[in-house]
Formats: C-alpha cells, sequence, structure tokens
C-alpha cells in the first residue's frame, strides 16, 4: 500500500519537474507561444537560440540545483536533529563562497568547482565541530555557530573582494545568487550531484533510525559517528558543487523537506527523493519569476524574500530554543 | 550448563576523571533474565550503556559471545545485541509497522529492500506484543504505554542474543507492566539472555531468574532473587527499614518498608493484643515499634498473626493448630488481661474455637478495651451472635470502639500524657 503511494508521489512530482520545465522554457520577457514550441513552425534562428541555448539549460540548472539544496537540507535536518538546519543556516554556503572567491581572485576560474566543494565541507565540519558540545546539539547552539561561521566567511569573502581587483563583480554576481550565466556547460557538473543524492538515498535508512533517536542507533547496527561524518560531507559536497553553479540560494534547502514532509511523512526512503523534486519545482519557479517580472533579480532574494517568513514561522513553532 | 552470552572481567568505566563502574564482573548465560537492581547513582544504566556501546570501557575486557565487543562491526552488533529504552523518544509519526521494521535493519543488506521473511518476522513481533490492532498508525499519536509496547515489538523484531532493557518501565502503568515483563521472560526462554534495569525490586524479584544488586558502581550481591534481597543489604544499600517477606503469588521475596510513626517513647505501659486471621499483623509492628510492651494472643499456631509476633519477639500465648482454645490457656490470658494497662481487640473472625478470647474481656474493667472495630461492617461472626452481643455489651458499658490505628495511637497517648501529668 505505501509502495504503491510512494510511487504515485514520486511520478506526480518527475511529471511536475518535466512541466515546471518545459513552462520555464516558454516563459520570459520575449514571448514564444506554447505552440509554436511544440510544432517546430515559426521559430527564427532567435528564438530557437533562446529556447534551446538560454532558457532551457537555465532551467535544467535551476532544476538541479534546487534538487541538490533540498535534498542536502532534508539529510541535514535529520543529521543535526534539528529542523531549522540546511546549507544556508547552517553556513555551508558561505564557506562554498569564500572557496568561490579564493579560486576566482587566484584566477584560476576552473578551480571555482573544487574551491565550492571543499570550502563547503570544510564549513559544515566546522560547525559540526564547534556546536557538538558533549555530542549534544542544541537548536540555539548550532544557530548561533551557523551564524558566527557565516559571519566569518562573509568578512574572509569581504576580504577577498577587496583585493580582488578587476574580478570584484565576477565574486559580487556570484555572491548575489543567480542562474543567468548557467549554460549546457554547467549541466554535467550538477548532474554529478546525482550520485552523492543516490547516496543519500542509499543511507535512507540509516536516517530513519538516526531521526529516532542517538540511544538505540548502535544497536540497530549503524555507527552514528562514522555515518554522521560521512553524510555531512555528502551533503556539504552537494552543496558546493550546486552552489558553485549558483551562488549562495538560501531557504530552498530548509522549505521543500518541510514541505514534503507534510505529504510524505518522515520516512527518508520517499522524502530525499520527494525533496529533489519539490526543491527543483521551486527553484525552477523562482528563476522563472525573477528573470520573466522582475528584470532578472538575483534568484538568491526572491527565494531569501519567500524563505524568510517561513523559517520565522518554524522558529516560533519551537520552544526549545 | 547454558553457554555464556556475555563475559566481563573487571570492567571499569565512567564520564569525566572518576570511574563510576568500578571492577565489575560478571558472566550472563543464556535462557537467563537478570535483574540489576541498585540505589540511584548506583551505576546501573552506565553499565547498560557500556554494554550497549554507548560508553566506552576504561579497563577490562567484555566479552560477547566470546569475541571482544569492539571487535564487532556495529552491523553484526545490531544483530546479537538490542536496546529499549526508558522512553520511546521519536518525534516523527513514523508508523508503528516501520518503526518495528527498524529492528531488522542490522539483518538487511543496504543495497535490499526487507524480504518477505522480514515482513513476517515483524508481524509476528506486533502480534506477540498485542500491537498488531496499530500497526498502521503513526507511533507519535500512541500513549506511553503502547508506544513502550512498541519498543519491546522492535527489539524483538530484531530477535538478538542479548536483550538489554534500561528502566524500561519508568514510564508505564502497572497494569503494561506486568503485560510487558511477562512477555520479556518469555523471550528469555529461548537462545537467549536478558538483562534489565529495574527500579521495582519486587518486580525484578518476582521475574528475574538472577539479581544484580550494584551500590557506588560495585556489583555487591548476585545470584538467586532470595540470596541477594538480605535484610543486612537492602537496608544497607537502600537505607531503609525493609522487612522482606514472601510474595504469596510467586514465592519470591518481597520488599516492604516498614512504616514510621513518630511516637513519644510508651515504655511500662503494657496492652496486650487480641486478634487473629492476619487482622492483628500491622499492630504488632506499629506497637511495637512505638515502644509499648506488648504481648499478644491468644493465637493459632499457624495464624500469620503468631508468624509477626514471633518476628519480634512478642511473648504469645499459642495453642497448635486448629484446636480448642485450652481451660488452662484461658486461665492465662484472663490473667495477663487483668495485669495489663489496655487489651485491643481487633474485627477478627470469631467462632467458638477462640470465642473464650473475647469471653475473659466479661472480667476486665471495660474502660481498658479497645475494640477495633468499623462499627458500620459488623463482626465476622460464627457463634450465633453470641460473641457480637457480648461485644456489644461491653461497648455500652464503656469499652472504646475506633475505625483504625491512628484512633487507637490517640488513645493510647492520652493515657499516657493523663498519666504522666499525675
Amino acid at each position: 500500500m505505501n509502495t504503491i503511494r510512494h510511487s504515485l508521489i514520486i511520478v506526480g512530482l518527475g511529471l511536475s519537474v518535466v512541466v515546471a520545465v518545459l513552462v520555464s522554457v516558454v516563459t520570459g520577457p520575449v514571448e514564444i507561444s506554447l505552440w509554436d514550441f511544440f510544432s517546430g513552425t515559426a521559430i527564427d534562428g532567435t528564438e530557437r537560440l533562446i529556447l534551446f541555448d538560454i532558457r532551457l539549460p537555465r532551467a535544467l540548472a535551476a532544476a538541479l540545483v534546487g534538487a541538490g539544496l533540498a535534498c542536502a537540507g532534508a539529510a541535514m535536518q535529520t543529521l543535526f536533529r534539528n529542523d531549522l538546519a540546511d546549507p544556508y543556516t547552517l553556513g555551508t554556503s558561505a564557506g562554498g563562497a569564500v572557496g568561490v572567491s579564493l579560486a576566482i581572485i587566484s584566477g584560476a576560474l576552473l578551480l571555482v568547482p573544487f574551491g565550492a566543494f571543499f570550502g563547503a565541507i570544510g564549513s559544515a565540519f566546522l560547525v559540526y565541530i564547534l556546536a557538538a558540545d558533549r555530542k549534544r546539539l542544541s537548536t540555539g547552539n548550532l544557530l548561533l555557530t551557523g551564524i558566527a561561521v557565516s559571519m566569518f566567511f562573509s568578512s574572509v569573502v569581504s576580504v577577498c573582494l577587496v583585493f580582488s581587483g578587476n574580478n570584484m563583480h565576477q565574486i559580487m554576481f556570484w555572491l548575489m545568487g543567480g542562474l543567468w550565466n548557467a549554460s549546457w556547460a554547467d549541466i554535467p557538473l550538477l548532474l554529478i550531484t546525482l550520485i552523492p543524492a543516490g547516496i543519500l538515498i542509499l543511507f535512507s535508512r540509516d536516517l530513519n533510525i538516526m531521526s529516532c533517536g542517538e540511544a538505540e542507533t548502535r544497536t540497530l547496527g549503524i555507527d552514528p559517528e562514522k555515518t554522521k561524518l560521512l553524510l555531512l560531507g555528502v551533503s556539504a559536497g552537494i552543496t558546493g558543487l550546486v552552489v558553485s553553479v549558483s551562488g549562495s540560494i538560501g531557504f530552498i534547502g530548509l522549505v521543500s523537506p518541510h514541505i514534503m514532509r507534510i505529504i510524505t511523512g518522515p520516512d527518508h526512503r520517499i522524502l530525499i527523493p520527494a525533496s529533489l523534486g519539490c526543491g527543483a519545482i521551486l527553484l525552477v519557479c523562482a528563476d522563472t519569476v525573477s528573470r520573466t517580472w522582475l528584470g532578472d533579480l538575483p534568484v538568491g532574494i526572491v527565494t531569501a524574500f519567500f524563505g524568510a517568513p517561513f523559517f520565522l514561522m518554524l522558529i516560533r513553532r519551537r520552544s526549545d530554543l | 550448563m547454558n553457554s555464556v552470552i556475555l563475559n566481563i572481567n573487571n570492567l571499569h568505566a565512567g564520564y569525566d576523571e572518576h570511574d563510576v563502574l568500578k571492577a565489575i564482573s560478571i558472566a550472563i548465560h543464556e535462557r537467563s533474565f537478570v535483574g540489576i537492581i541498585g540505589p540511584n547513582g548506583s551505576g546501573k544504566s552506565t553499565f547498560m550503556q557500556v554494554i550497549a556501546r554507548s560508553l566506552p570501557q576504561r579497563d577490562g575486557e567484555i566479552l560477547l559471545l566470546g569475541e571482544t565487543l569492539t571487535s564487532y562491526s556495529f552491523r553484526e552488533f545490531g544483530q546479537q545485541v538490542g536496546y529499549v529504552p526508558q522512553e520511546c523518544e521519536i518525534k516523527f509519526k513514523y508508523p508503528v509497522y516501520e518503526v518495528v521494521m527498524m529492528g531488522r535493519n542490522p539483518h538487511i543488506d543496504r543495497f535490499c529492500s526487507p524480504s518477505a521473511e522480514d515482513h513476517e518476522i515483524v508481524r509476528k513481533a506486533l502480534e506477540q506484543t498485542g500491537t498488531s490492532d496499530f500497526a498502521d498508525r503513526p507511533i507519535t499519536a500512541l500513549s506511553g504505554g503502547e508506544r513502550q509496547r512498541v519498543m519491546i515489538a522492535r527489539v524483538l523484531a530484531q530477535d538478538p542474543a542479548l536483550l538489554l532493557l534500561d528502566e524500561p518501565f519508568a514510564h508505564i502503568d502497572i497494569h503494561h507492566q506486568y503485560e510487558l515483563i511477562r512477555i520479556i521472560r518469555e523471550t528469555s526462554r529461548g537462545k537467549r539472555a536478558v538483562i534489565g534495569v529495574f527500579h521495582d525490586i519486587n518486580l525484578a524479584a518476582a521475574y528475574c531468574d538472577e539479581l544484580v544488586l550494584m551500590s557506588d558502581g560495585k556489583i555487591r550481591a548476585c545470584g538467586k532473587p532470595d540470596k541477594v534481597l538480605t535484610n543486612e543489604l537492602i537496608q544497607e544499600i537502600f537505607r531503609i527499614k525493609s522487612v522482606i517477606d514472601v510474595n504469596p503469588t510467586t514465592g519470591t521475596p518481597f520488599v516492604y518498608v516498614e512504616d514510621e510513626w513518630n511516637l513519644p517513647a510508651a515504655k511500662n505501659i503494657n496492652v496486650h493484643l487480641i486478634s487473629g486471621g492476619g487482622t492483628g499483623s500491622h499492630l504488632i509492628s506499629l506497637l511495637v515499634r512505638a515502644g509499648y510492651s506488648l504481648k499478644c494472643g491468644v493465637l493459632s499456631e499457624n495464624d500469620s498473626d503468631c508468624r509477626i509476633a514471633r518476628k519480634y519477639d512478642v511473648p504469645t500465648l499459642v495453642e497448635p493448630p486448629f484446636s480448642l482454645l485450652s481451660p488452662e490457656k484461658e486461665e492465662q490470658l484472663k490473667e495477663q488481661v487483668q495485669d495489663a494497662d489496655f487489651v485491643i481487640v481487633t474485627a477478627m473472625p470469631i467462632g467458638w474455637g477462640n470465642f473464650p478470647n473475647i469471653r475473659v474481656l466479661e472480667n476486665v474493667n471495660p474502660e481498658k478495651i479497645i475494640f477495633i472495630i468499623p462499627p458500620e461492617e459488623g463482626l465476622a461472626d460464627f457463634t450465633s451472635g453470641v460473641a457480637t452481643d457480648t461485644i456489644k455489651r461491653l461497648i455500652s458499658i464503656g469499652a472504646h470502639q475506633v475505625y483504625g490505628p491512628a484512633e487507637l495511637l490517640e488513645i493510647l497517648q492520652s493515657v499516657t500524657n493523663r498519666d504522666r501529668s499525675d
């Protein structure tokens, strides 16, 4: 019974992602009608270029970035046993930003993904080590540590900006978080994130057990320390890879798992795939809205606009802060 | 001899600098249900945490099925050791069925889904614990007792060689406590050992094959419940005034805690107690501890009041079981009640056999007599009303009638005080 329900959810979300991407492709300042798009008639070279070389890769990139952030968020919320955790609030994205800035000012643009990857992982572990007070992670502790680490990294980024000279606008654009630079060249890198996402799905039973309490994980066959480190590394790695393309985009990783938990329940075997879909849909929609009606405002601003009130609502609902 | 599941030698463990557990050595055999008892802070839970690998050992050796504990991967460990926490902490809405299926996790390969066999095992575990009815309900919607039953179902589905229970009944009502401990005892009959930490000594004594008494991080006694639960040890370790009796339903030791009354010393007041059928037991212990100089009788040899009187070394007039009260004993009784400052009579059943106990009261100043007989209840009178009539007459000419021990002590004390002021 559950299997059927789960399959329906996955198929439904998959179709929704496809629809969202298609709608995104035909929506924009330059109007191209759906009919023209599908019939293949009356499309001239410019329109073809807009559709297939600008909008399609951008929509796909948005989908993959959103998916990556969402599944990383879902895993982090469980690993930190905290429903306010996500790559943005924990400073993982900020760590990625430092890596990217360093790569850009050193002039090695090819190193940008690596900088983001290692920056994000380093920052995630830094927060984990600093916030873990005798193995117990309190929410207040965690968020404050996340903020402190984020602020520290922001100052490092500012220093980078000062010394960046000609590269300054590049870093600035990156920091605001946007997808206007997304091209087919970014897609292979983003597809790689599906591998660590698959690892998270493979460990979904472990995540289920870890979400049920610390005491029994060992007798249920799980090494909590090792698993935590591995999956934290995997989630931070996903974050690093996607932010190297998109810049830091907040709240997708926070919101998607929460929305999906309402529909799927807490079981990670369905929650993680569903979050992938949800994150993809949300970011594709947000990006389409921003480039069509908001003059290509960085999408990070759009997600923060809607995500921050949601975050506040979650905080108000908690009592242990 | 059953084979050894867990063998612990000279175990030390603790937090920060100091050792909580000091030189623990014990062997746990299969088919045994071992209960760990001890006061707060004695190291019981720490001991469980070390076996469950939540806390590292500092020194010594723990062998699980002959191999050191740390040589097991956590997956192998989970196949052999199951753990039931004090309380189910799950805050997410997992269906009960999925929670129980988590018990199968150490047996299922990472790349596989639960097999038909796993589902069968889970269904059985649900049935065994009576949780099948709410298999589809979210665990968060269940009561505390139901949740704990699910935790037990999970560990049964896990099917470990060693089952650890850390005060599993701390938050459960008495009905579910007994229901669950029976299920657990049954599972310990298989090729398995169960170790449980219990606060309720009597529950542990009734159901465990062996008890381990811990205090200050050490094992003070270990063995069959009647060997471990001795007055000396219990009084020293738990700092209570214990009385150890036998649980009539299981034949195992039963630890009572003596009620403590703060009474001014009542030496030199002679009290004679006429009772029977267990109606006087608590008065004997009460009056002796309050300091009255007490005598009892006449009692039948096999009466439980007689046993208690002997326990407190109270001089007692005794007749052999089921015999009539002899004229000599009646004579002795007559003398004693006349010498006594007070004669207390409980609401014992009265037949022709013990009627002389009442008859002698005719020769006593009625103001010295105190009947502890609730007025509305009446007596179990098997003398066709003769005993009841006698008692009524005595009350009408000045004998006291009270409800219970509190009122009785009031009367005794008022007299004591009056005597002193004289």
